[in-house]
């Protein structure tokens, strides 16, 4: 099998952030702090390269949702390309954990 | 009230070193206007902002500046492939509140991306050396020399903007007397290319 390489923070916790459900930028951004405990930010040149590779790659697209009265709201939500990705990773992680106890 | 403007030459060694340049003139009420060979302010000590500045082809330009908008940034001008953003500044705010680039692949591409043209200049005037090595094997004169050394220098002037466009360091600069001394040894070259 061939190996997946590992993911980076950002593009881990962006994944991470939209298995629950679709999310605009800003939300990712805010979860992301949330869930790091303020370790991992995500700025917006940051962001705008990993969801452009991301969406290339097919893991996530992007959703356009109109509200009466309101601006257009540009959503983000998981594939399920993007759902194996982070499940991989997740794995791997999981294993890394287990070795370091291991030891 | 009388709008107050002014120009500034543009020569600073690194995008680091412009982007401190920015921050500092908001900090004493100057804002960003435009940038080119100059740099253009405009006198408003009402606000203050920090800036930033990016350096890509953008896909979608609407998803691209409302990733930046969401996280208050505003596009100031853009230059080429750059866009030049500002936030306005809150002392509440951490440090990195003001970074675009929060990872260290982003800002690795970041800083690839923004020395593709410099890489781009730096092999064409490798190459030049390279030729004009051929033509000083067959006819050797001082102003063939002058000539190939002249496209080494460059080569070399180039190279070095690509390392420290990806390798910055605050601490590394090139001082008025190295820079005196490089210009006229650019000058001797090019004057050796035409009087050897």
């Amino acid at each position: 099998m061939k190996r997946s390489e590992p993911l980076s923070e950002s593009y881990y916790y962006i994944l991470l952030c939209l298995a629950k459900g679709a999310n605009h930028g800003y939300g990712i951004m805010q979860m992301t702090q949330r869930l790091s405990g303020g370790d991992v930010i995500i700025g917006s040149g940051t962001m705008y390269g990993a969801v452009s590779n991301m969406m290339k790659k097919g893991w996530i697209q992007e959703i356009l949702v109109e509200n009466p009265g309101q601006e257009r709201r540009r959503l983000y939500q998981l594939t399920d390309d993007g759902l194996a990705a982070l499940e991989t990773e997740i794995a791997r992680l999981r294993r890394m954990l287990a070795n370091a106890e291991e030891v | 009230m009388e709008e107050q403007q002014k120009k500034v030459k543009n020569n600073y060694q690194s995008t680091e070193e412009l982007l401190r340049a920015l921050d500092q003139a908001s900090a004493e009420g100057w804002q960003l206007v435009k940038i080119g060979s100059r740099i253009h302010y405009e006198w408003n000590p009402s606000v203050r902002y920090r800036y930033q500045m990016d350096y890509r082809n953008v896909d979608d330009l609407d998803r691209y500046l409302e990733l930046f908008r969401e996280q208050g940034w505003e596009q100031v001008c853009a230059v080429v492939s750059g866009r030049y953003f500002r936030k306005r500044w809150d002392p509440s705010l951490p440090e990195e509140a003001y970074e675009i680039f929060t990872d260290p692949e982003s800002r690795q591409q970041f800083r690839r991306r923004l020395s593709k043209g410099a890489l781009f200049c730096c092999i064409l005037y490798a190459l030049n050396v390279v030729l004009c090595g051929f033509i000083l094997l067959k006819h050797y004169s001082t102003s063939n020399l002058c000539r190939a050394l002249c496209w080494a220098f460059g080569s070399a002037v180039w190279g070095w903007r690509v390392w420290n466009t990806r390798h910055p360091d605050p601490a590394r600069k090139i001082g008025p007397v190295w820079r005196f001394m490089l210009v006229l040894l650019a000058l001797a070259l090019i004057a050796g290319m035409f009087w050897g």
